[in-house]
Formats: structure tokens, sequence, C-alpha cells
């Protein structure tokens, strides 16, 4: 019985209930046989549940009966209240009654046992459901990430993503076979009770009739209540959630500034939100079963009421009206069931919407391949013709650039932070298709080759050195296609500079790499240089050091990057002068813009904005005067 | 959760003596109802043997069966609205507690227990604990009175009816026995691959780039498939454990009220049960009806039983937070400062040790600044440079030797006046959702609009300010990601100067700018705040070359003092620096 109510549950209301709804159902369309057998099994079990009761009620029935014809044989006169007098002392059930009860018996315990497994078989059949449709989900998911542009994740973070495939899969496995459950089972005992009834007495049900849409509109009044708040509880705890983490994580600053007061107040006006929030919101999801409760004893007494007259009348048996109060005083039960889970499928089509939402973003453009170039016979000849490029519609980021590029060049990428040294990445590698205009590689349109193909003849070092949880040596092997010996790996590490350092490490090459081993920024970067070399392929786009790195390791860096720009062409995103300097070509970003191009000698002749960048460091001074 | 309870406030008490009362009474009314409910059909009975109307029978007993479920529905009313009541009072409490307690932290009580942990401490872990007292309060208290009344009732009616009772209680516990031992093994395990299962659709979204650049989307994808696969499969595994037994459930209950029943007619027809067949047949029904509540409030309490743990691990995490000392403790009065003093900053054998530390950060530092100067400390990462400054406006406290600020040890200051004489820019920008305005005059909420743009001025944040339509008021979205990283570095610095304070520190605060932006800034602070003293962390040289005196460490160790020149000279790791930043090329260029 995992708890079913989880408070870090995020959006609850489906924008398009309807079409989500429709899609949900769609998508589990495959899972259909599921569903029917589900399905079957509910209704047999209803039926023993509805059965059961009537077959209990013969036993007292049997026995009634025994007493009515006992009584009148035994009558011995009047007591002074003129209340029959009957000697009680030999009665006894006979044997023709106890057969009739022992059938009954024998009846319903193996009616129980029967319903036992049709119990389990469709808390069987509804679990495999949830876990495929789990299953399914994240693998659509994962397979929709790896087909989507790189634009989607740079504009939405990827804890937005991650939570479709986490929170939102957990949510449809966990509420989607309790929600079909509950909705199928409680409408069919629905359906079943009043059949049942319609047999006992037509009259008597309808007084149950009657009953339920009084309870539903009750029900349906507090529910709509109860969501309200719940949906306003929701929104204030992730409006507190998002303040806390703020001041949680600038509590250094508010001490400074000496304004935690005033932080106080505004969590003040938010705790006490969510208490009255939560306050209303629980107390009128509890509130719905004493109400229920009340409206099932009112039917109780009107059946019994009506009932008894039918009885006194001889119209019913005695046993008949049991089995009839039972029935009629259980009538609302499901209704009650349905509306308690009404938040739940609320809160499962929501989730539903998002993970629809994300499989529904436009995917990676349809691949025209023409051409296909071996990464081992590539010169590495690169040619920019009338390059246009804009991320957004409105404002277009480069305008008809050209460039040419020889093979074993070094190109540099210089500008300031944020002028959009990672679009030319971007454009380079295929992550976003270019406007208008050409990329060549060796003369061949990278337009008409596979995105794939286009990627396989860059090898990249970035500043954000992404490694997976695994051993060093099979995060270096990432990405080669072909085996390679550990001796070659060992050769490319210590052109790298890195193998020292690998075999420093506990465990060496086969050492796991995880969040908690503690590797620095630097030796990061010196294994994806490696990693780099050992994919071998025949371009390069490299991002330099930063200065978060010490002096010694931003060195070794500076040595394996030489090491593996020889003989390849490069395109490196450039931080240090020396590196800009000796490059073959330079391209000065600004504002998202290609500004200026040419050698280091040239640029300055041009006095432009990179010999302003330039000079800025030393403002003006000649070098002798700065130092 | 003890703990939870001592934090009652004495009115909650009193309220939940109400609860007790009233679920009492609604107990109460519960089981008066079967005897009710039988009294009708008994009524029916005896009205169809001495052939008499029932109607006005039915009609009188029901009125009264009416009234004690009116009864029932008003002290449920009641016992709920004051349960969920105490609840999110609690709740509230709680969180205003560890609230509080978080910002009385220092750095090294935050960095105990990390950011995301607190957070989740402060919300959900408090959620969890008013989810269980909700249940507590009600369920709690009705479950035990409810077993123990119908236990007293069905008691010394017929030990054979009680036998099914007592058998299908024990089948109940053993039930939750088996699975507490079989499925919290599963689900711990399924808790591990759950996270491994994030991590790797983490390790996809967050190298997409390079594994498109590798083309190895097809290998990702299989190893996602892989623990998808492991996942499911242990899920359903747990799933199918429940399948068996939670049907069993509705099993033992059905059979419970069968045997009743059976063993029921075997009693009366052997004139056992009651004084006579009639009488029989009522106690019969009554004593099912009694079975079920108590059979139910097993159950509740097996429900509470279950959610209990969870809850429970929830309200030691609060109480760890709350029962946390801080381990900065400010004295309740300032010592006296002497005016010559002000603006000075002094480290006297300074050293620090994280806690729990084995090796200090600092060791024996020993630095004198003066009112006015401009002081920079600059080293390699790990050199302590950024620990030195945390120290000034006490985020951590010196493990020994001396801190002074305007001549007074910083433990002698409270916090107010310390933050009113040092201003401090931190290395990651952090700015606060709201409007720019709330943002700058944090340190002084009577800043006027001339104050403030003079201070954004100066940090050379006037011209994007000025750009956007609602200026000051601008919005700012959580932790201002509406912002650029150097937009928001520059608002900081802007922050720090509205409060005009004597000194001002910047860790690293630079590290966001275009050198030409940089330079402008570092032009205008010195130029506009004569007589403030300046300390700046920096790890590029070119951002300090002016200033009066460099501190260089190294490891821990203060390696020199000096200006740029002097250390040139003298200072073999500041060349080194020197030389790796300007590279020697460049230094010796243009000659």
């Amino acid at each position: 019985m995992p708890p079913i109510n989880k408070s870090s549950r995020t959006s609850i209301k489906a924008n398009d209930f309807k079409g989500s709804f429709k899609k949900l159902v769609v998508f589990l369309k495959p899972l259909y046989k599921y569903l029917i057998v589900g399905l079957i099994f509910s209704v047999l079990s209803v039926v023993i549940i509805i059965i059961g009761p009537s077959k209990i009620g013969i036993i007292t029935d049997v026995i009634s009966k025994r007493i009515q014809t006992y009584s009148s044989e035994h009558f011995i006169g009047f007591d002074a209240e003129f209340k029959p007098l009957i000697d009680w002392s030999t009665f006894a059930l006979t044997a023709g009654d106890w057969k009739q009860i022992n059938d009954v018996a024998i009846f319903l315990v193996i009616m129980y046992v029967a319903s036992y497994i049709f119990g389990v078989i469709r808390s069987f059949v509804s679990n495999q459901l949830s876990q495929a449709t789990a299953y399914r989900f994240r693998k659509m998911l994962i397979e929709k990430i790896n087909r989507t542009p790189i634009k989607y994740f740079d504009d939405n973070s990827y804890g937005d993503t991650l939570s479709r495939i986490t929170n939102d899969v957990d949510n449809i496995s966990g509420l989607l076979s309790q929600a079909v459950d509950t909705v199928v089972l409680n409408i069919s005992i629905l359906i079943g009770y009043v059949i049942m009834m319609l047999g006992i007495s037509w009259e008597l049900t309808l007084i149950a009739i009657a009953s339920v849409p009084l309870a539903g509109l009750t029900m349906a009044i507090i529910m709509k209540r109860s969501q309200k708040y719940f949906a306003a509880n929701q929104r204030v705890l992730g409006e507190l959630n998002g303040h806390i983490e703020e001041i949680y994580s600038g509590l250094n600053i508010i001490k400074v500034f000496d304004a935690q007061e005033r932080f106080e107040t505004q969590f003040n006006k938010f705790n006490t939100d969510l208490a009255n929030n939560g306050f209303k919101s629980n107390f009128f999801s509890i509130v719905i079963w004493p109400i229920t409760n009340f409206i099932n004893n009112l039917v109780y007494i009107g059946v019994c009421l009506l009932g008894g007259v039918l009885v006194f009348k001889g119209r019913r048996t005695l046993g008949e009206l049991q089995s009839m109060i039972i029935y009629a005083s259980n009538i609302n039960r499901p209704i009650a069931q349905v509306a308690q889970i009404s938040t739940n499928i609320q809160m499962l089509i929501a989730s539903a919407e998002r993970i629809f939402i994300f499989l529904g973003e436009k995917e990676l453009e349809k691949e025209n391949v023409q051409f296909e170039l071996d990464p081992h016979q590539v010169q590495g000849n690169v040619k920019f013709e009338h390059v246009k490029f804009s991320y957004n519609e409105d404002r277009e980021i480069i305008k008809d650039f050209s460039v040419e590029v020889k093979s074993g060049q070094k190109i540099a990428i210089v500008g300031p932070t944020g002028a959009g040294k990672t679009t030319l990445v971007n454009l380079l590698m295929r992550f976003y298709e270019i406007n208008s205009g050409h990329i060549y590689v060796d003369g061949v349109d990278t337009h008409l080759m596979s995105r794939s193909n286009v990627q396989q003849l860059f090898g990249m070092v970035l500043q954000d050195t992404w490694l997976f949880k695994g051993t060093i040596e099979e995060n270096l092997t990432f990405g080669r296609k072909t085996p390679i010996s550990h001796e070659d790996v060992v050769r490319a590490c210590k052109a790298a500079h890195v193998h020292h350092f690998i075999k420093s490490l506990s465990g060496g090459y086969k050492m796991i790499i995880d969040e908690e081993n503690q590797i620095s920024s630097g030796q990061k970067q010196l294994l994806t240089i490696a990693r780099a070399m050992i994919v071998g392929s025949p371009m390069l786009i490299l991002d330099e050091a930063t200065s978060n790195v010490d002096t010694r390791t931003e060195q070794l860096i500076q040595d394996a990057m030489d090491e593996l720009m020889k003989n390849r062409t490069s395109f490196v995103i450039a931080h240090r002068l020396s590196t800009i300097r000796n490059s073959d070509l330079i391209l000065v970003m600004n504002n998202g813009d290609i500004i200026e191009s040419g050698t280091h000698n040239e640029l300055l002749d041009k006095n432009g904005f990179y010999a302003k960048l330039y000079n800025s460091q030393f403002e003006g001074k000649s070098l002798e005067e700065a130092i | 959760m003890l703990k939870v309870f001592a934090s009652f406030k004495y009115w909650m008490w009193l309220l939940f003596l109400g609860i007790v009362v009233l679920i009492y009474f609604q107990v109460d009314s519960d089981l008066k109802l079967p005897d009710q409910m039988q009294k009708i059909v008994i009524a029916i009975m005896e009205a169809i043997q001495s052939q008499k109307d029932p109607t006005q029978m039915i009609l009188r007993e029901g009125g009264t069966m009416l009234l004690i479920s009116l009864t029932s529905i008003v002290c449920m009313f009641g016992a709920t609205l004051l349960a969920t009541f105490i609840a999110t009072q609690v709740g509230k409490n709680l969180r205003l507690k560890v609230y509080k307690s978080v910002n009385n932290f220092s750095l090294a009580e935050i960095n105990k227990f990390s950011t995301a942990s607190l957070i989740t401490r402060t919300t959900n872990d408090v959620q969890s604990v008013q989810f269980i007292l909700v249940m507590l309060l009600r369920m709690g208290v009705m479950s035990p009175i409810m077993a123990i009344r119908g236990l007293s009732k069905i008691n010394g009616i017929s030990w054979q009816l009680s036998t099914p009772v007592f058998v299908g209680v024990s089948v109940l516990l053993t039930m939750v026995i088996i699975i507490f031992i079989f499925i919290m093994p599963v689900f711990k395990k399924i808790q591990t691959l759950v996270d491994e299962t994030n991590l790797v659709a983490r390790e996809n979204l967050t190298g997409l780039r390079v594994i498109r650049a590798y083309d190895a989307v097809k290998p990702v994808e299989e190893k996602f498939d892989n623990v998808n696969k492991k996942l499911t499969k242990l899920n359903l595994n747990a799933g199918n454990i429940f399948a068996f037994v939670m049907p069993l459930v509705d099993f033992v209950m059905q059979i419970m009220i069968f045997l009743i029943t059976y063993i029921g007619a075997s009693l009366i027809s052997g004139n056992v049960l009651g004084d006579n067949p009639i009488e029989g047949i009522a106690y019969q029904a009554t004593f099912a009806q009694y079975a079920i509540r108590i059979f139910m409030s097993f159950m509740f309490l097996i429900m509470i039983f279950i959610n209990f743990p969870k809850a429970a691990v929830s309200a030691k995490r609060i109480f760890q937070v709350v029962e946390t000392k801080p381990s900065i403790i400010q004295p309740l009065v300032d010592e006296e400062i002497l005016n010559e003093k002000r603006g000075t900053i002094e480290f006297i054998n300074v050293d620090f040790k994280y806690p729990d530390a084995e090796e200090s950060v600092l060791h024996n530092i020993n630095v004198k600044i003066s009112k006015g100067e401009i002081v920079a400390f600059i080293g390699s990462t790990g050199s302590g440079k950024s620990t030195v400054i945390n120290l000034i406006p006490r985020f951590f406290d010196v493990s020994a030797g001396q801190l002074l600020i305007d001549g007074v040890d910083v433990r002698n200051l409270t916090a107010k006046t310390i933050h009113s004489i040092v201003g401090f820019v931190p290395q990651k920008a952090s700015l606060f959702s709201g409007t720019i305005r709330s943002n700058l005059n944090l340190s002084n909420e009577n800043a006027s609009d001339e104050e403030i743009y003079e201070a954004l001025s100066l940090a050379q944040a006037t011209e994007f300010i000025s750009s956007l339509p609602e200026g000051l008021d601008y919005h700012v979205s959580q932790g201002g990601k509406n912002f650029s990283g150097g937009q928001k570095q520059r608002l900081c610095i802007a922050r720090a100067l509205v409060g005009n304070p004597e000194t001002l520190i910047f860790d690293d605060s630079f590290s966001a700018l275009d050198y030409k932006t940089d330079r402008s800034l570092r032009n205008a602070l010195m130029n506009r705040k004569k007589g403030t003293t300046l300390i700046i962390v920096a790890q590029r040289i070119a951002t300090i070359l002016e200033a009066d005196k460099i501190v260089v460490l190294d490891k821990g160790d203060l390696i020199d003092i000096g200006t740029h020149q002097e250390l040139l000279k003298r200072c073999q790791i500041y060349q080194e620096m020197a030389f790796s930043q300007l590279s020697k090329e460049e230094l010796n260029a243009t000659n």
C-alpha cells in the first residue's frame, strides 16, 4: 500500500484535458489486451462482490423461516403485554435447513476464493499495464531527446525535460492503474448493485437510486472546492520552494546586506498561505466520507421503512430486505470513491500532457544524404560560403559570412563573453542548421551529408567537460567506432599529459567516474583531450582552458592541445593572446556577429574592435609600462 | 517524531483533547448505529409475528438512527476540522523554525547540510510530517477507541464467534509483516535504480553535443534501455507481490463475515446465542457489524504504521536542522570602535581550518590594510584567497589568531555593525526575484533613486538599465535568470555600492566582464570612491596591476606582499602567474 499522497507532485491541472486524455487513450492502444483482461476480471470480481450479500442473506432467511414455522408450532399463549409466548427450548434447524445453508456456504467459499484469484489477476494485469506504459514512455522520451534539435535544450532547462522523464512518468505509472481500476471497478459495482436491487424490488431500488443525484451533487460541490484549494496549495508550495531556494542559496548576501527581516516577511506570507490552503484542501478531501455515510444512512432508513411495509405485507422476505439494505446503503460508495480519485486523474492527465507536449516538439530536419566522407580520407579544407544564420527569426546573427580554411590551419575565434562564439561551433557541427549559404568540407556541401557523418569529422574539447558514470577507459574510448588496444589508450593519455594523473587514482584506468570523486575541471579537460585523440577525427573544435584552472594545469592543457592540433584543421575558442597571435585566421565576434576576420597583424592594422579589445588589457600603456 | 509533539503549543493540546472527545462520541454513535439498525430489523420481525403495521416503529427507530448518524457526522466534522487545523499549524511552525534556524546558520552549517537538502527539509519533509499528523490525529485516535469499544462490545457474547475476528486480524497483521520483509529490500533496490535511470537520462541531456559529435546516440540509448528494463522489471516484481497480497485483505474480511454468519447459524440452532433464536439472529448481525469495524480499525492502524517510518525520518531531518547550533554566535552589543581605526582591516596570525577538516586552509596570515587602500589577493586555485576575504564578513570564524575590523575583533561586533562597515560582491552573482530596485536597495531600503543610479553608473550598468522600459522597476526573475552573467555581476557590484560601506570586497567579481568593462569599472571605482578601502580577489593579473598592495597566496601560505613591480622583480610565484597569463612573448613584445 504505497502512500498515494505525494506532496512533491508538480503541476496538477491539464490545460487541454480532453485532448491529452484522447492522446493517452491512443497511446494505450497497443496495451489494449491488458485493459481488456483487466476489464473482464474487474467485472467478474464485481459479480462476486455483489452476489455475496444476497447469498449470506439466504442463511438468515433459512433461520428466520425456521423461526416462523417453529413459533407457530410452539405458540403457548400471550404474555401480559399481549406478546406471543413461545417455548424455544426445542428450537433447532432441521437437516433440510442445514443442507440449504451448507450449499450456500460451499458456494460462498468457492466464490470468495475465485474472487481472490480474480483480484490477483486484476492487480497483476494493471501492474503490467502501468509498468509497460512507464517503460514505453521513458524509452520514447529518451529517443525523442536524441531526435530533438539542440536549440530546444538551449531554450529549455535540463531539469524541465528530466522531470518529465522521472516525475511525470512516475505519476503516470503510479496513478494509471489506480485510476483505471477504481473507475472501472466502481462503475461496475454501481451497475451491479442496481441490477441486483431491481431483481429484489423495483420500489426499493427507486429509493436508493433517488439518492444518487443528491450524493453526486454534494460530492461535485465538495470536490470542486477541494480541488480549488489543492491547486492553490500546489501553487503556493511552488512559490515557497522558489523563495526558499533563493534565500538559502543567497544567504551570505542577505546577511551581508542585513536583509533577513525583509525576506522573512515574504516567507511568512507564503507560509501562512500554504497553511491556510493546506488546511482547506485537506479538510474538504476528508469530509467527503462522513457526508457519504450520512446519505447512505438516509437511504437505509428509507429502504427499511418501505421494505418493512413490504415484508409486513408478505410481498418480500426478511432475507431479501436484508440484502436490499446492504446494497442500498452502499450505493453511494462507488461515487465517493471515484470522486476522491478525481484529483489524481487530473494529475495523471496533466503529467501525460507534459509528456505529450515534449513528444510533439519539432524534430531534427529530414536529412538529404547524397555524399558520405570517410573520416580517414578527409583533408580538412573547410569553406563557408555566404552563410546566414539566426536563432530567432527577428534577428539575423550571421550575415553573409564567407571564409576559406585550408587543411591544417588554426582558426581562432575571439570575442567577449556572450559574443556567440559557440554559435560557430553549433553551425560547424550542424547542431543548428544555417538559414542559407553553404559550408563545404573538402568541397562537399555538408548539407548533403548525414548529420552524424559531419559530426564524425570533428573532435570536440569543450569547457563543459562532459564525462559519464563509467570507468575512465570507457569514457576515453567513448565514440570510438573501431576497437582500440589498451596500449594505444595509454599512449594517447601520455600525449595528453593525463596518464600520470590517471595512474595516481585508485583503480587507475578502471576507476569509475561519478559525482562523488573529485576530479578537477582541469583534469577533466585533459581527459576530454585524450578522448578526442583516441577518436582521431580529422578536424577539431577546441575551447581553451579557463582561468579557473591553476597555472600548472593550464600549461599542461595547452601542451596537450598543441599536440592534438598537429596536422589537424582546428577551430579554437581562444582566451590566450599567444594562441590568438599564432593562428592562421582570427574570427572576431561580438553580439553574436562575426565582425572582423584576418590575421593578428591585419586586425591590428585595421584598428577596429579587435585592436581595442587587445589593447584594453593594457589600457593604452605600452607593455613595459604595464610591467 | 516525539519532538513534533513536544513542539505542540498548549492550545494545540487543548484542541487535541477536543479531538479525542469528539472522536469518542463519533465512535460511540458509530457503534450504536448497527444496534439501532438491528432494532429496526427486529421491529419488522416482531411486527410480522404480531401482525402489526411496523411503520410507526420504523419511523421512531429510524428517527433515532438519523439522530445518532447526525451526531456522528457532526463529531467527525469537528474532529477533522481540528485535526487538519493542528497539523497545518504545526507544519507552518516547523517551516518557520527551520527557516529561522537556517537564517542563523553560517556557511559551515550550510555546507554541512547542502542547500538542496535544506530546501527539502523546509518543504517536503515538513509536508510529510504534516501528512502523517492528520492521519495520526484522526485515525490514530479513532482506531484504538474503535477497536477497544468494539472488542468490549463483542466480548462475552460468544467465544465461538470471536474466533474468526481474532484469526482475521492476526492474518492481517502477518500479511503486513510479510510485506515488510519482502517488499522493503525490493523498494531499496528500486530507489537505486530510479537514481541510476535519472543519472543516465541526465547524462544524455548534458552530453547532447558530445554524444552527437561522437555519433554515439545508439550506445547511449542502449544504456538507457538497459536501466529502463531493469527498473521496469523490479517495479513489476514489487507490484506483483502487492498483487498477491492486497486482494487478501478483502478475502480475509469476507471469510470472517461468512464464518460469523455460519457459526452463528449453528449457535442459533443450538439455542446457545441469546435467550431465543430471534435474539440470536440480532446478536449475530450485530456481531458481524462490530467485527467489520474492529477489522477496519486495525487496517487504519496498519496504514499509519506503513506511512510512519517515512514521516519519522522526515521529522528527524527537520530537527537535525533546528537543533544545530550555529557555529558563529553574535555578541549582544558592539565593542566600541575608535574613530582613528576606521576603514582598517587587520589579519593577525590568522589560521583557518574548515570544521572537521584535518588540514588548515590558511596558515599564519598577517596583513594590515589601511583606510582607502586597494589591496588585492592573488593565487592559483586552492591558494585560499577567497577564504581569506570570506573571514571579513564573518562567513567563517578564524580558527586561530585574530581578525580586526576598525581595530575591533570581528567576534566582538554584531552582524549589523559588520555589515554596515563591509560591502561584499560575491563570486557567483546572485540576484533575488523582485525588481531591480528591490535588489539594489537590499542594504538600505530607503535609498533614493539618485543614490541607486549613482551606484549603477559606477558599476557601468546605467546603459542597460536605461534601455529597459520599466527602469528600476524591471522584473528580476528567480536567481536573476533574465540577465546575462555580466549584467548580473554589474548589478551585484551596484548593490554593494548603494550601502556606501567603508570597505568594499570583491570576490573575483569581474570574471564575467569583458576586459573593456572591467577596465572602466575599476577606473570609476578608484576615481570616485576615494577613501573607501577596496579588497579585491582576482584571477586576472591585469585586473590588479594598480593595487597598493598585492598579497600573493599559495596553498594557504602568505608568500609575499608588494606592488606589481616589486613582486614581478622578487616573487617567483607571482612571476609565473604573470608570465602564464600575459605570456612571455607578450611581456617582451613591442620592445
